[in-house]
């Protein structure tokens, strides 16, 4: 299945002086279970690729398509009429967030909004009618965006040191609501299973950077979402336990069957992590080249980097990304 | 004393006893001061060096303190005053948190009152006396307004400042788990901004008394700052060292108190 699809996708920032084209028809696939890896040079757009992924951002043109809205497609077809779609868009949209990035050009944006939208009709299999009727109800509640089953991890791991690592795993699901007993139980089997139990009383601050970021990591699986999003999340750690942290996040998220995107500008960490490794060019962001690691049969990302192949891959795709 | 105090090598005990040795003499050398001050004041005075009429001595203030706490005067006009200062420290920094949040939420708003809040901080709220006389009276509420005015602009503008500098990252996860704004001040901006709260509190406690006092100043019949008036008006500069003195005592108490808050807010957050 299909987790998130990127189909021509450009990203235009608007400012007073110029405008920027951030991406440029940018298309990939993203398979259930799949570990990906984005590389590109430095300012080629890889955070406006994040927002976009995560729904801060609109695209200017073309069309995302993330695992959750082709779960409402197939529910709405099941359900085949108004009071289902109803439904599922309740379940799916939270209740309110403005997205205000996206103020810069709004108005121009939502004209195209509606092409977007009826093109992922199109797309999806040419429910045209109620796929208008589903861009509308987005259009509606202007601010409203959806959670769209996305766990995103940053660059440091954000934890909020007010709050101790049990309330900082739970803060997804007090935000989407879904504060309920058994999911309560999965964030705390997850504290058990990953050895942060014992220390779910305290503070982010009393815990080494490598425990810090897997309480980062926990607190991203908590809400169960389809995709996790890694923004470089090992870029603040010395390299020593960059390596440490880099195989235990990897081991984790193999572990628990998730689907993942790196975004880094890393070119080993990237093939010691990935099965894929999709190489942009610098910006206007666009795909140069899409390369398979073939390395499924090493366990882990240490070892990876150990093996023959690695320093061979390593040169390929320097010369894709400088060459 | 620290409980693993046992366990401590002789060297750290005796970098503690150091620690000590010299707080104790901080704090001895801070009274050594006053005392000697106080000692040439009151000598300098005895010797006919200065006219104690008009410079007053450190006697003539115990003796005026005795006498006007007898009679209940001063501890009635201290009582008016610091109330004052409560309401107007409590409501101007309500108000101007309340102002903060609005700005904060509404990013047209705060463009639109961006030059205002500047104009209003750079006025000197005492030139508003006048205005504030003819539309609230001379009573209380007058002197209340004064020292709202006072610490309102200044806490909108601290606390403001706090909320925009709130960590961007922390909010794009929160919107990314699907957060709406009520979700990113409630569980982000609001608690990290607890120590900017806390400073802007001990700010507002110096604004707030100068608010009063110059209330008291402009128009009022009770109050340490009307004592202060008629004190220099009848030339009993005794009477005004005396208010000064009693000033100094309820703002340092004052702020001892929201440092003790602050303390113990600062541990509940883990903010350390």
């Amino acid at each position: 299945m299909v987790i998130l699809k990127f189909d021509k996708v450009s990203k235009i920032f608007y400012s007073k002086t110029q405008q920027t084209t951030a991406i440029a028809d940018l298309s990939f696939e993203i398979n259930e279970g799949e570990f990906v890896a984005i590389i590109g040079p430095s300012g080629c757009g890889k955070t406006t690729i994040l927002s976009l992924v995560c729904g801060l951002i609109e695209p200017t043109s073309g069309v995302i398509v993330r695992a959750s809205d082709s779960e409402l497609q197939t529910r709405q077809n099941t359900d085949n009429g108004k009071t289902g779609l109803l439904s599922a868009l309740k379940g799916k949209l939270s209740k309110k967030k403005s997205v205000s990035d996206n103020a810069d050009n709004s108005a121009a944006e939502r004209g195209i909004q509606t092409d977007a939208e009826s093109n992922a009709a199109v797309l999806q299999g040419g429910n045209t009618q109620t796929e208008v009727k589903r861009g509308s109800a987005m259009r509606l509640g202007q601010k409203r965006a959806e959670f769209n089953g996305i766990g995103y991890m940053l660059q440091r791991d954000q934890l909020f040191e007010w709050r101790t690592i049990e309330q900082n795993v739970r803060l997804g699901l007090e935000i989407q609501k879904k504060v309920t007993h058994e999911n309560l139980k999965a964030a705390n089997d997850l504290l058990k299973k990953y050895g942060l139990w014992e220390f779910r009383k305290h503070h982010p601050q009393e815990l080494s950077g490598g425990m810090r970021q897997r309480a980062a990591l926990i607190r991203t699986l908590a809400t169960n979402p389809d995709l996790l999003l890694l923004d470089e999340p090992f870029s603040a750690l010395d390299f020593q336990t960059r390596l440490e942290v880099c195989d235990d996040v990897y081991s984790i998220i193999k572990r628990e069957k998730k689907t993942a995107l790196l975004v880094t500008h890393d070119i080993s960490e990237a093939i010691s992590l990935a099965d894929k490794v999709i190489v942009l060019t610098k910006r206007p962001a666009t795909v140069k080249a899409i390369h398979e690691t073939h390395m499924e049969n090493i366990d882990t990302p240490l070892k990876r980097r150990q093996s023959p192949e690695f320093s061979a891959q390593f040169e390929l795709l320097h010369e894709y990304l400088h060459g | 004393m620290n409980k693993n105090a046992k366990n401590f090598t002789r060297e750290h005990l005796l970098y503690l006893k150091k620690a000590r040795t010299r707080n104790i003499l901080v704090h001895v050398t801070q009274v050594g001061i006053l005392v000697l001050l106080l000692a040439i004041w009151e000598l300098a005075a005895h010797l006919g060096w200065i006219d104690a009429f008009i410079m007053s001595c450190p006697s003539k203030i115990w003796n005026t303190l005795l006498e006007l706490s007898a009679g209940g005067t001063l501890w009635y006009h201290a009582g008016v005053s610091t109330l004052e200062t409560l309401a107007g420290f409590v409501i101007g920094t309500t108000m101007g948190y309340v102002a903060a949040v609005i700005l904060w939420w509404n990013n047209f708003l705060k463009d639109v009152f961006e030059p205002y809040v500047v104009v209003l901080n750079s006025l000197p709220k005492i030139a508003l006396g006048p205005i504030i006389i003819i539309w609230v009276g001379t009573g209380k509420a007058a002197i209340i307004t004064m020292a709202v005015l006072i610490s309102v602009v200044i806490t909108t503008i601290t606390v403001l400042n706090g909320f925009m500098e709130t960590d961007k990252d922390k909010a794009v996860l929160l919107r990314s788990m699907g957060a709406n704004r009520m979700q990113i001040f409630t569980k982000l901006v609001a608690p990290s901004n607890v120590p900017t709260l806390m400073a802007t509190l001990k700010i507002n406690v110096g604004m707030s008394w100068i608010g009063s006092i110059m209330g008291e100043y402009l128009a009022s019949k009770e109050g340490l700052g009307y004592l202060l008036v008629y004190g220099s008006q009848v030339f009993r500069l005794d009477v005004v060292m005396t208010c000064t003195i009693v000033l100094c005592a309820l703002a340092g108490i004052m702020y001892a108190l929201v440092t003790m808050l602050e303390k113990i807010v600062a541990r509940a957050f883990h903010f350390e």
